[in-house]
């Protein structure tokens, strides 16, 4: 079942009002919708399954790869099922209705085409329904690429550029990855260079302990939507939320100022700024990763003012510090 | 706890790892008395016969009151010293590898080491941490008479009788290159000798570059699989850990090899082990028979290891990639 977070959900000041960084992320699995004999029959589903969180007034839904067509007996081939990367197409059209409806950004994956080419893809559609980016899967699955010659009409897709794009959102930086891309960091790095703060994971496949891994490794909040399993990942590697037996969905309220800290010493500075600032900062301490998070709770305050005042370094800038220093004195 | 597994009848590639954890013996007084304390808790290992044992970072120094000077305590590189040369004196008894971790002195300069001690109880190198933290470095901040010095960044892999092995120690693992340099290097087994226990980065750093890793740490002691998984760690009632790790396994990829997996069981039953990591689509392939290679079972059946095919996969990748 879904989560909300603590110190997203606390009310301020008796009223339940968001916090300015505050994002209710959701996602759908796939889960009990294939095999299924058609893709009008799945993209209805999936939309049935949309629908049961549209009343959490999710910021974002993430769904899963290749939704309309994955596991779905009809036979229909690239070609005929490919979309427009900026104009809506007969799906994308439909999911960008929903989209506009419920007044959220929709990660709609697809088959795209371009000057050309084939791509399996993410559209990033935005609140008022318009597609505002694309990821194209950088690491195919080698039976992606290369189809079955045998078979008239068969096609396959391109691998997407290394350098795919970080899209800004209203409520900030987001990155998307498909699938079998997480078999590499490459794509990941690239997010993290370019400042994504949630990474949206498209997949036929979970990713179990990759995703908590790239999170970690990279900072960032990992939302997936696979054919296994939705999840919400922290940006200190645990798990906030994930789809279930009865509840094909998974949602949490996130805060995106919010750092990652290492536990030590940062574990000696905590009295001094819970004495200072009282509940509104959030602290947790995940002992399983090795990291505290620490958030601010009080729209007016900056959790890297905080860090500032209590000299407090997050993981990263840590990492950068301590490379000056063993570089000075290594021979 | 393993069933004891006597050294003749282990499989060829069975390797028994041991550790201890620091837990329960700090804060503590003396040096001398932190050497006895950690020589007797190793001493619940040695029924195990255990191939090589880890040691916890600078055991004889962590959390103990006693201050000496760098230059009191570095031990050679190459002559066993006082606390090395009693390490040496279990290995050669007890006929296993052991990583000693202590501080050294190299040519007027002081590294925080692990030392590998070999079953005759003589040295075979020795690993400089690389990514020593800020205070270690600083001289006269942690340390009395100086600070240490980070080692090269390439660590070192070693040739034992039972395979490659590396290591790391404490803070090396918050950064990746050096762990991905030892998988590069061929490394089967890292032994993480620390402080801190490093929960779940220890895990990451196992299955991302599919070695085994064993952690000796001032909180635990732990042994982690090539998936990632746990296979044993210690506790309130036994501070060490000791266990068999066979290094005729491969980490597989499960697509699209999971369709000779059931012919492949129907043909070598018992012979050998699979496991499937449903979240991941991973698969591990162990041969349980001393006269099987994985290798010649996953060439029989024509099935790459997941690295083999991450780089087919690239190469088609790039090929097909627009430029």
């Amino acid at each position: 079942m879904g989560v909300s977070v603590p110190s997203c959900n606390t009310a301020i000041n008796g009223e339940n009002k968001k916090l300015p960084r505050e994002v209710c992320v959701a996602s759908i699995d796939l889960k009990g919708l294939w095999p299924d004999t058609t893709r009008e029959s799945r993209i209805k589903k999936i939309l049935d399954r949309m629908k049961s969180v549209a009343g959490l007034h999710p910021d974002i839904i993430c769904m899963p790869e290749l939704f309309d067509t994955m596991w779905v007996s009809e036979k229909l081939t690239i070609p005929e099922v490919a979309e427009d990367e900026k104009i809506h197409g007969p799906v994308t059209g439909r999911i960008a209705e929903f989209a506009k409806k419920n007044n959220c950004y929709v990660v709609c994956p697809v088959y795209t085409k371009k000057g050309g080419h084939y791509y399996n893809s993410s559209l990033l559609i935005d609140r008022k329904g318009i597609i505002a980016g694309a990821y194209n899967k950088i690491h195919p699955v080698k039976s992606e690429i290369l189809t079955d010659s045998s078979v008239k009409d068969e096609v396959g897709v391109i691998p997407g550029a290394l350098d795919q794009p970080v899209i800004e959102t209203d409520f900030g930086k987001v990155g998307m990855i498909i699938c079998y891309d997480a078999n590499w960091s490459d794509g990941w790095d690239n997010l993290r260079k370019q400042g994504a703060e949630i990474v949206l994971f498209s997949s036929a496949f979970p990713g179990g302990r990759m995703l908590n891994y790239y999170a970690w490794r990279n900072n960032c909040y990992i939302i997936s939507s696979t054919g296994g399993d939705a999840r919400v990942v922290d940006m200190s590697g645990n798990d906030l939320d994930s789809s279930s037996t009865f509840v094909r969905y998974a949602w949490a309220n996130i805060n995106l100022e919010k750092v990652n800290a290492d536990t030590w010493p940062t574990n000696e500075r905590l009295p001094d700024m819970f004495n200072k600032y009282g509940n509104k900062i959030g602290v947790k301490v995940w002992d399983k990763t090795g990291v505290i998070t620490i958030e601010s709770r009080d729209p007016h305050l900056k959790v890297r003012d905080v860090l500032k005042e209590f000299d407090i370094k997050t993981i990263e800038e840590n990492i950068k510090i301590s490379e000056i220093i063993q570089h000075r004195y290594r021979l | 706890m393993n069933t004891i597994v006597k050294k003749a009848n282990r499989l060829p590639r069975e390797v028994w790892v041991a550790s201890i954890s620091l837990k329960g013996l700090w804060p503590e007084k003396t040096i001398e008395k932190r050497i006895k304390d950690v020589l007797e808790r190793m001493e619940s290992l040695y029924a195990f016969e255990p191939d090589i044992i880890c040691l916890p970072e600078t055991f004889q120094i962590s959390w103990v009151d006693e201050i000496k000077t760098l230059e009191e305590i570095a031990e050679d590189e190459t002559i066993p010293g006082p606390v090395t040369s009693r390490i040496a004196e279990v290995a050669r008894k007890q006929n296993c590898y052991i990583v000693c971790p202590v501080v050294t002195k190299k040519e007027g300069r002081f590294y925080n080491s692990s030392i590998l001690i070999n079953r005759q109880g003589k040295i075979d190198g020795v690993y400089h941490k690389i990514h020593p933290v800020d205070t270690e470095i600083i001289p006269e901040t942690y340390y009395k008479g100086g600070g240490m010095t980070p080692g090269v960044m390439r660590p070192p892999v070693f040739k034992t009788d039972f395979g490659t092995i590396g290591m790391q120690i404490c803070m090396d693992a918050s950064w990746f290159a050096n762990w991905s340099s030892l998988k590069d290097d061929g490394a089967e087994i890292v032994f993480f000798p620390s402080q801190g226990p490093f929960g779940d980065t220890l895990v990451h750093h196992a299955w991302f570059n599919h070695y085994y890793i064993v952690s000796g740490t001032g909180e635990d002691a732990r042994i982690i699989d090539i998936s990632g998984d746990i296979i044993a760690s210690d506790g309130e009632f036994a501070r060490w850990v000791c266990a068999p790790v066979n290094l005729e396994k491969v980490f597989i990829h499960i697509w699209p090899q999971i369709q000779r997996f059931d012919d492949i069981q129907k043909k070598y039953g018992r012979k050998i082990r699979f496991k499937i990591y449903h979240p991941e689509n991973w698969a591990t392939l162990e041969s349980l028979d001393p006269d099987l290679k994985v290798r010649d079972i996953l060439k029989e059946y024509d099935l790459p290891a997941y690295d083999e095919q991450l780089k087919e996969a690239t190469e088609i990748q790039s090929k097909y990639r627009l430029k």
